[in-house]
């Protein structure tokens, strides 16, 4: 199934690209789109954006679907969902 | 004493001397430092009913225990003193290597009373002060003035807090800037030095106190250096500075836009990418840290390097007046700076001008020039006006409570607390910020108590200060409490808001360099203490609780955005906030009880006289 991705924001720099799709197994998980951004885009991002323990972004990440925010990594990704991803960090 | 010098520096400006005054141990230990400490050294001396730009208002400028080590992040200052801007408590704070420079120069901080017969400046250098002439300095901006001082002293690395012809002006909102841009922005402290004739503080030297335990001090720096690094808002406020939050700002509805009445606006054009695509961004850190988030922009024209603007300025000058265009932001940013305004306040008054422009309330005669929404050029003309002194600009260099009350408008209407212009975060869109702007201890202040922290993730746990649904009021009165207190330490400490060190690192800093032995809670306390002398301050200047309130303008529901149709419940979060503070309902004043608690009988007996 297709997973479409966007980076919101200074995302966007730090992933490399502003949106990118992913072809997941049938009954891919949320880990599983995880594992597959980082396999893509790793390497372009700060380090302190990815945690290598859950091979996940860090917890300040937030991943909004269409009508759930992903928590969880072994969430059910939904067929041909839009997964937008946001940095939850403020100041200034 | 360790962690202190023990003193301060008394100046009269009125007989031009200088005097030491010793400070207890027991005081440093209640006042910690910084903006605190200020604010116990004007209860004390400071009458009722003084004018703020009266010879006797004092002007206290503190650093704090942490200044001048080699902790990371500490390179900070306070000013403090009655507000020419409110007429109440008023402080303001600033980073940069002067700090460092007037710990060094061999006092903790410097109390000015009375005003000089014709410009001056004061030179700190080792324990030796010196009071000299400005006259030549007069009427140069702030960039010239800090040149001129340091060729004048032949040390390029002194440090200079100056004020700008702002300043000279007694223009209410006027700041000290130091550091080339970096400015101690708010409550018109600028206005004050130019009451005084005082055109800048000078400070070198390289005088520090002892350690109480060096060792540990450098143990502790390092981890905090490296805390620092692998923090995730480290990284983004190294990268694209404070501008980093500008896209996120607007998706959660804390970025005002069109003057406090949408959070909607294009905001792509004026992002921290924006600012790195366009322009040649060079990073400016204060000494000491790691992170570097000051923005300096290379050739902005021919031959002019300048301060970029901070997410702050940014909004005031671009959302707030619809403005997109960026040349115009970083350009109206330049003249606040050069002259030594506060770009919060010039930004929100300026983009006022534009609403009462829309309203009809003003006119085209009354201002010069056509106020439409976005008009980039519009904001920069305005902004000169304002520092120019010039038609429309005297009213507008007034603050916006002062504008709604000259112009028979509703105060409602005026986007400020206390009559501090509010800053750019949305009490709307975080309702424990919407207690904390009611009660900041200096009006409308976003960084006592920034609760968008919390909400987004950033709990401190020895506090039970912990992330909630950030469009609920119930319940946020006492956290928003303890998170104001948490953080008005760190204007003692002092310390800059951004550094990600945690409750019992901060105490084990502060014990390994005065060799106290601060838990959790005597920091808390402290925190506590401080916003309670700060808050006896203003009661002592007539505020009461009818003062903590929000403007209209900033509390009713937007009908667009991720906030939309809600609006904070003022009166829960107040009453539990009230709770937690004892402070008492009726007179908006720290109860006897409360005071006595927080071991402050000085103020107690004066409130409370038995």
């Amino acid at each position: 199934m297709m997973i479409t991705a966007h980076f919101h924001g200074i995302l966007t720099d730090w992933v490399g690209t502003p949106s990118a799709v992913f072809d997941l197994p049938a009954g891919a998980t949320f880990a599983d789109l995880m594992q597959a951004i980082g396999g893509r885009y790793r390497s372009n991002m700060p380090e302190q954006l990815w945690d290598d323990n859950t091979d996940s972004f860090k917890k300040q990440v937030r991943a909004q679907g269409a009508a759930k925010v992903y928590k969880d990594l072994a969430m059910p990704l939904e067929k041909g969902e839009d997964i937008t991803f946001m940095l939850m960090i403020a100041g200034g | 004493m360790q962690g202190y010098h023990g003193r301060f520096l008394e100046v009269d400006l009125n007989t031009k001397t200088t005097t030491d005054f010793p400070l207890s141990e027991d005081f440093c230990k209640d006042y910690i430092g910084g903006a605190t400490m200020a604010a116990a050294l004007v209860f004390d001396r400071v009458k009722a009913g003084t004018d703020p730009l009266a010879p006797e208002n004092a002007m206290v400028m503190a650093t704090g225990p942490f200044t001048g080590t080699s902790l990371p992040m500490v390179s900070r200052y306070a000013i403090g003193g009655l507000s020419p801007l409110t007429g109440f408590w008023g402080e303001a704070t600033s980073g940069g290597v002067f700090p460092f420079r007037l710990k060094g120069a061999g006092w903790d901080g410097i109390i000015i009373t009375g005003k000089a017969a014709s410009p001056v400046y004061l030179y700190l250098n080792n324990g030796q002060a010196e009071i000299r002439d400005a006259g030549h300095l007069w009427g140069k901006d702030s960039y010239e003035t800090q040149k001129l001082i340091k060729e004048e002293r032949g040390n390029d690395k002194a440090g200079v807090a100056c004020i700008g012809p702002a300043g000279e002006k007694l223009i209410r909102y006027a700041c000290v800037i130091n550091d080339r841009g970096r400015a101690a922005g708010r409550c018109g402290f600028g206005a004050l030095m130019g009451s005084k004739n005082l055109k800048a503080v000078v400070a070198a030297g390289n005088t520090r106190p002892e350690s109480a335990d060096a060792g540990k001090v450098s143990e502790l720096a390092k981890q905090a250096v490296k805390d620092i690094k692998g923090n995730l808002v480290s990284v983004a406020l190294s990268e694209y500075g404070t501008l980093m939050y500008m896209d996120m700002g607007m998706v959660l509805g804390d970025t005002p836009a069109k003057y406090f009445t949408s959070n909607v606006f294009p905001v792509s054009e004026v992002t921290g990418q924006a600012l790195r695509q366009n322009y040649t961004v060079a990073n400016y850190a204060c000494r000491g840290c790691p992170i570097g988030c000051g923005r300096e922009l290379k050739n902005f024209k021919p031959d002019l390097d300048i301060d970029g603007p901070e997410y702050e300025t940014t909004v005031g000058f671009g959302p707030l007046c619809l403005n997109t265009d960026f040349d115009t932001i970083i350009e109206a940013n330049h003249i606040c700076n050069c002259h030594g305004i506060d770009t919060i306040s010039a930004g929100v008054s300026v983009a006022y001008a534009f609403y009462l422009y829309e309203q009809g309330v003003l006119t085209k005669d009354q201002v010069g020039i056509e106020l439409n929404w976005g008009d980039g050029r519009a904001v920069v003309d305005l902004v000169q006006k304002i520092v120019d002194q010039e038609g429309i600009g005297v009213l507008l260099s007034k603050g916006v409570l002062a504008m709604a009350r000259e112009l028979g408008r509703d105060e409602g209407e005026a986007a400020q607390v206390k009559g501090l212009e509010m800053p750019m975060h949305e009490g709307r869109a975080f309702h424990g910020l919407a207690v904390s702007y009611a009660t900041g201890p200096r009006g409308a202040c976003h960084l006592k108590g920034p609760y968008y922290d919390v909400d987004l993730g950033n709990m401190v746990l020895e506090y039970m200060i912990l992330p909630s649904d950030r469009l609920v009021s119930a319940g946020k009165g006492e956290p928003a409490a303890k998170f104001q207190s948490f953080k008005d330490l760190f204007d003692a400490l002092t310390l800059c808001k951004f550094a990600p060190l945690q409750v019992p690192q901060l105490c084990d800093m502060l014990n390994a360099l005065t060799g106290w032995n601060f838990g959790p809670e005597e920091l808390l306390a402290a925190g506590d203490r401080s916003i309670n002398i700060k808050r006896a301050v203003s009661n002592r200047f007539g505020l009461t609780r009818d003062h903590d309130i929000l403007p209209k303008i900033c509390l009713d529901a937007l009908d667009e955005g991720t906030t939309a149709g809600v609006a904070p419940d003022m009166e829960v979060m107040l009453r539990e906030y009230y709770q937690y503070r004892g402070w008492d309902w009726a007179t908006g004043r720290p109860t006897r009880d409360k005071l006595v608690e927080l071991g402050l009988n000085q103020v107690a007996e004066d409130f409370y006289p038995q």
